[in-house]
């Protein structure tokens, strides 16, 4: 697994951890993000329970683990936090902070305790005496209860999975160093994923306000400097939930089928 | 040498047969709750003469709800086991990540291999020989919590290991409760209701057919009762040789 320093400056630290190479084919690839304020760890959707072993051997390298001192999942997804029981196996204190709307069903990950249901409208988190981490909604991005996270300091935007690509395997960079020929490995997954226009709409208008020098998806390649303006401008113009929108004139055949046994 | 998580796979895949035994044995004894009823009406047509049939049917009732209440009993304890089974591969599987884990930050130390490769098997002295890794480990050690993870999961696991040993002897007094009653009650009853129905075949045959299908489905009861008191003995021989091996680590 890749570890790559994004940001270190004024006691803020952002490192990335990604591209595991000893990952089984069957899991799709996921990047890992670790904020430390002052000598406090915050991990950014941590991952499945599958990856675990890479990923806190990585995380080892950055910081103590008893330094962790809370954990955000952006929302319910295996490939976000199904790892959450080792986590807290390890350290019981964490603060899991979780939207609101699935509070009550990562527990079931493991670790029979409550996590902190975040708002609708986004909280602070603070961390190592800061408190200006912000929680942004991205509801139905995909998930109907979504965050994303932004930091004023290092002028980063997590933004979970929206800016997720599926990169082939011998695709190694870790920044997207041509947008449009990296359009071919998000398009797909943003039209199927992402259910709304209103919503998609919603949150690039939201996050358009914001000084974003960098912006870090948890699947594929991130976006530094230009790059970030042109996703915010590709997402704008594309048509999302295409399950729906592309649904054929005809009835499909499994419709049809059930509509006969009557 | 085998591992735990072996015996653990080993052990669920017994404990589901032992059920599955116990699924076979319930229609049976919903089929002779039905037949009862056909053979007392036939040992009324004969009046006197079927009043000891008439007897014998109603034996084979009243074994037929013993018979139920048994296996309730053991379908009790047996969610028990199948619960302790589900707790103890929960914590297995989390040791095993955190053995994945301490390889991984190893042998990232060690620039490629891990400095020791996990076996996780059942061997005398093990729990010892963790206990030494740990307390030799440098107290800043990023390895450290999760070797004490380990160590704890241990621990629950040999308890967990005591409480499914005591839990299989108790399913095995059940069945050989069940033992009883389904293969000697059900074969003399099968014996007595097979002559009764001889001394009465002049005035009506009827009587055979219905002495006939005790004999079969009393066939049938001890041949699924047998699986399942089979099934529960080497459940609980691989309990005991576990249990064993975890006191000896
Ligand atoms: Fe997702
Ligand atoms: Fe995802």
């Amino acid at each position: 697994m890749i570890s790559e320093e994004l940001f270190n400056d004024r006691g803020r630290r952002w490192v990335y951890f990604g591209r595991d190479a000893a990952k089984p084919d069957t899991l799709i690839d996921t990047n890992e993000y670790l904020v430390v304020n002052k000598d406090a760890g915050l991990l950014l959707d941590p991952g499945g329970m599958e990856i675990f072993p890479a990923v806190v051997s990585a995380v080892t390298r950055e910081i103590a683990l008893e330094r962790i001192e809370a954990i955000f999942a952006s929302h319910q997804d295996p490939d976000i936090v199904s790892s959450l029981s080792l986590w807290l196996s390890l350290n019981d204190r964490l603060t899991v902070y979780v939207p609101w709307v699935w509070s009550l069903f990562i527990p079931h990950f493991g670790g029979a305790r409550a996590v902190t249901p975040v708002p609708d409208e986004g909280m602070a988190i603070p961390l190592g005496g800061s408190n200006d981490l912000q929680l942004i909604p991205a509801h139905y991005m995909h998930s109907s209860g979504n965050f994303s996270l932004y930091d004023p300091v290092a002028k980063i935007l997590f933004s979970g999975d929206i800016g997720a690509a599926l990169l082939p395997k011998d695709h190694t960079d870790i920044f997207v160093s041509s947008f449009d020929r990296h359009i071919q490995y998000m398009e797909a997954f943003h039209k199927r994923w992402l259910p709304s226009n209103r919503a998609k709409d919603d949150w690039v208008e939201r996050v358009s306000k914001l000084d974003i020098q960098m912006m870090v998806p948890q699947h594929g390649a991130l976006f530094k400097g230009e790059d970030v303006g042109r996703f915010l401008q590709w997402l704008k113009d594309l048509k999302v939930g295409s399950a729906v929108a592309n649904e054929p004139a005809e009835e499909p055949a499994a419709a049809k089928g059930e509509k006969k046994k009557k | 040498m085998s591992t735990l998580e072996d015996n653990v796979a080993e052990l669920r895949r017994q404990a589901l047969g032992i059920n599955r035994s116990f699924a076979e044995l319930s229609p049976l004894l919903e089929r002779i709750h039905l037949m009862s009823f056909n053979a007392k009406l036939a040992s009324h047509r004969l009046g006197h003469e079927g009043l000891s049939f008439s007897v014998i049917v109603t034996e084979v009732r009243a074994m037929a709800q013993e018979l139920r209440v048994l296996i309730k009993e053991a379908e009790k304890e047996f969610w028990v086991v199948v619960n302790e089974v589900a707790t103890w591969s929960k914590v297995e599987k989390e040791n095993r990540m955190f053995q994945r884990s301490i390889d991984a930050v190893n042998a990232r130390r060690n620039g490629g291999a891990p400095v020791m490769k996990w076996k996780p098997e059942l061997a005398p002295g093990v729990a010892r020989d963790w206990e030494r890794r740990r307390s030799a480990l440098d107290p800043q050690d990023p390895t450290r919590g999760m070797w004490e993870r380990i160590v704890e999961n241990r621990v629950k696991i040999r308890k967990n290991v005591l409480a499914l040993n005591r839990l299989a002897a108790r399913l095995t007094g059940v069945i050989s409760r069940i033992d009883l009653v389904a293969s000697r009650k059900s074969d003399f009853l099968a014996i007595t209701s097979m002559i009764e129905s001889a001394r009465v075949v002049d005035k009506d045959d009827s009587l055979q057919t219905v002495a006939e299908n005790i004999r079969l489905l009393a066939n049938d009861i001890a041949n699924a009762e047998e699986k399942a008191s089979e099934q529960t003995v080497a459940f609980r021989a691989l309990a005991a040789e576990m249990s064993r091996a975890l006191a000896n680590e």
